[in-house]
């Protein structure tokens, strides 16, 4: 008979069954990875560790493209949808064009993983855009221009390291900026 | 002799047992006849209605079980799953039965377009991407349009070699990036007009598209009339059209922000060299050089109409997708 805790604290808590992992393990969440690759994203020249990539998790994107839609939102731009859709299609599109070029493939969820972690610089990009106004002036286009270099270069660095196709280097970093130009049109205008 | 235990069990409920104990015994010691009297009163009967004895196979086990199995109703729902047969031929048929329907699908789309060729059409380098932007902006630099058979051992040709070697051979990733480019930038301008809305990003891709198709199937009735076969692909022809994407960026940019005589000497410009690009690639296919064939100089003038035809069209096409929404 197993034994089984039967008390108030062991219903809410995590600590019911013997040799049960912990919460965050059971659901794929490891901390030590988000930060590490979110301040990869934040300073892309330093070397990143590949084997991070590795376990593909979701978290961090799904975080920041909430947190996108919250300061689209909180600017007067209700377009939550419309960040889902372009950021599927353009997933789904940029892991068509990977496989196809690459020798080697990847799996859509590293993409999205990789592509969601890189969306950082638009964040702030949003952000930016509660304090200024973006609608009225040449702001719109200067401003937007540095986010989306920066989510490029990164993204395209941890693709061209994860897949090893070095001499397709700007090949691979087009189709990303188109993605991440698709996401600034959204956030500016 | 199993039975034996049974009683001090505890009524451990899995997904796939909710039947009480008392129920258990009765179908244990009742043979089909008794379980089919019982059989409407469960919710989930039929695994364990068939095989009487295995279903009473995760209890035992469950008795001597490391603490591990025991500890979650998950680990008897896995045990029944694997101890049940009836569970297992069911897991085994929807397994093949996947399996089946991807081999179907598979082998459809493979009809249509080969995994093997799109690589093929994306098998690029970046010299190979800027020369051929340069080819369609000034198309008269180019000395050759030969494009270079691919052989294998035996010499035979057996198709045309890859973009990255051979500049001439068309490829899908300027046309695909293109497109992508042309649908940005209508949002880039639109917004900069202060009329943009997320939606228009998607009717600008659906009219782009409509002008690809509709030339992608005046090409290829065209083929078809002329009796045109091997020589130009679908894909090649699909490549071919969306090259226009790249003069078409340069002209619709100009548009908004240009003084008019500017953006239409431009739209003349780029229209010729689309034309002119557009004659050249596809002379090779449409009217061969060596008269081996008598047929296809009785109708030679005809393919010089039509390949006419195709090249003033780009004009056409390209004064459709300069066309933008300036107002709500």
């Amino acid at each position: 008979m197993p034994i089984v805790e039967r008390s108030w604290l062991a219903a809410f808590g995590t600590g019911g069954f013997p040799n049960e992992s912990p919460l965050m393990e059971e659901l794929g969440i490891n901390f030590q990875h988000i930060k590490s690759k979110t301040l990869a994203v934040l300073n892309p020249f330093k070397p990143i560790d590949t084997e991070i990539y590795d376990d593909a998790d979701m978290a961090g994107p799904l975080l920041f493209i909430l947190v996108l839609g919250t300061f689209l939102l909180l600017s007067g731009k209700s377009q939550f949808g419309y960040i889902y859709g372009v950021g599927l299609l353009g997933t789904v599109g940029i892991w068509a064009i990977l496989n196809l070029m690459s020798q080697g493939g990847i799996d859509v969820m590293r993409t999205a993983s990789i592509l969601g972690y890189c969306l950082l610089p638009i964040v702030l990009l949003g952000s930016l855009g509660l304090a200024v106004d973006f609608k009225s002036g040449q702001l719109a286009a200067a401003a937007a221009l540095l986010p989306i270099a920066w989510c490029t270069y990164s993204s395209a660095t941890m693709f061209v390291s994860v897949l090893s196709m070095s001499e397709q280097r700007l090949l691979v970093a087009y189709p990303i900026g188109l993605f991440y130009t698709s996401f600034a049109l959204l956030t500016v205008f | 002799g199993q039975m034996g235990g049974q009683p001090q069990n505890p009524p451990m409920r899995g997904a796939f047992s909710p039947i009480s104990v008392e129920q258990q015994q009765q179908f244990a010691y009742n043979g089909y006849a008794g379980q089919q009297q019982q059989q409407p009163q469960h919710a989930y009967p039929q695994p364990q209605a068939a095989y009487p004895q295995q279903s009473f196979v995760p209890q035992q086990q469950q008795q001597q079980a490391p603490m591990a199995n025991q500890s979650t109703p998950y680990g008897m729902f896995a045990q029944n799953l694997q101890n049940n047969q009836a569970a297992q031929i069911g897991m085994q048929f929807a397994g093949n039965a996947m399996n089946a329907m991807q081999e179907n699908v598979q082998q459809n789309v493979e009809r249509y377009v080969s995994m093997r060729q799109l690589k093929h059409y994306f098998d690029v380098s970046n010299i190979y991407v800027l020369s051929k932007l340069r080819v369609l902006v000034f198309p008269w630099l180019q000395k050759s349009w030969h494009r270079h058979a691919e052989r294998d051992q035996t010499g035979q040709v057996v198709g045309y070699k890859a973009p990255r070697e051979d500049a001439n051979s068309p490829d899908l990733y300027i046309p695909v990036m293109g497109l992508v480019s042309y649908v940005i930038a209508i949002g880039l301008i639109i917004g900069r007009l202060g009329v943009f809305h997320p939606e228009d990003l998607g009717y600008t891709a659906s009219s782009a598209l409509g002008v690809i198709v509709f030339e992608v199937l005046l090409i290829k009735m065209f083929c078809y009339l002329l009796n045109v076969g091997a020589e130009l692909q679908f894909l090649d022809i699909v490549a071919f059209s969306g090259y226009k994407f790249v003069t078409t960026i340069l002209v619709v940019l100009l548009k908004p922000w240009a003084p008019w005589w500017v953006t239409w000497s431009a739209f003349l410009y780029f229209g010729f060299a689309l034309a002119f690009f557009m004659i050249r690639s596809l002379r090779h296919a449409l009217i061969p050089e060596s008269s081996s064939v008598t047929g296809v100089n009785v109708h030679r003038k005809r393919r010089i109409h039509f390949l006419f035809v195709i090249a003033m069209t780009q004009f056409l096409y390209i004064w459709i997708l300069m066309q933008y929404k300036s107002s709500t």
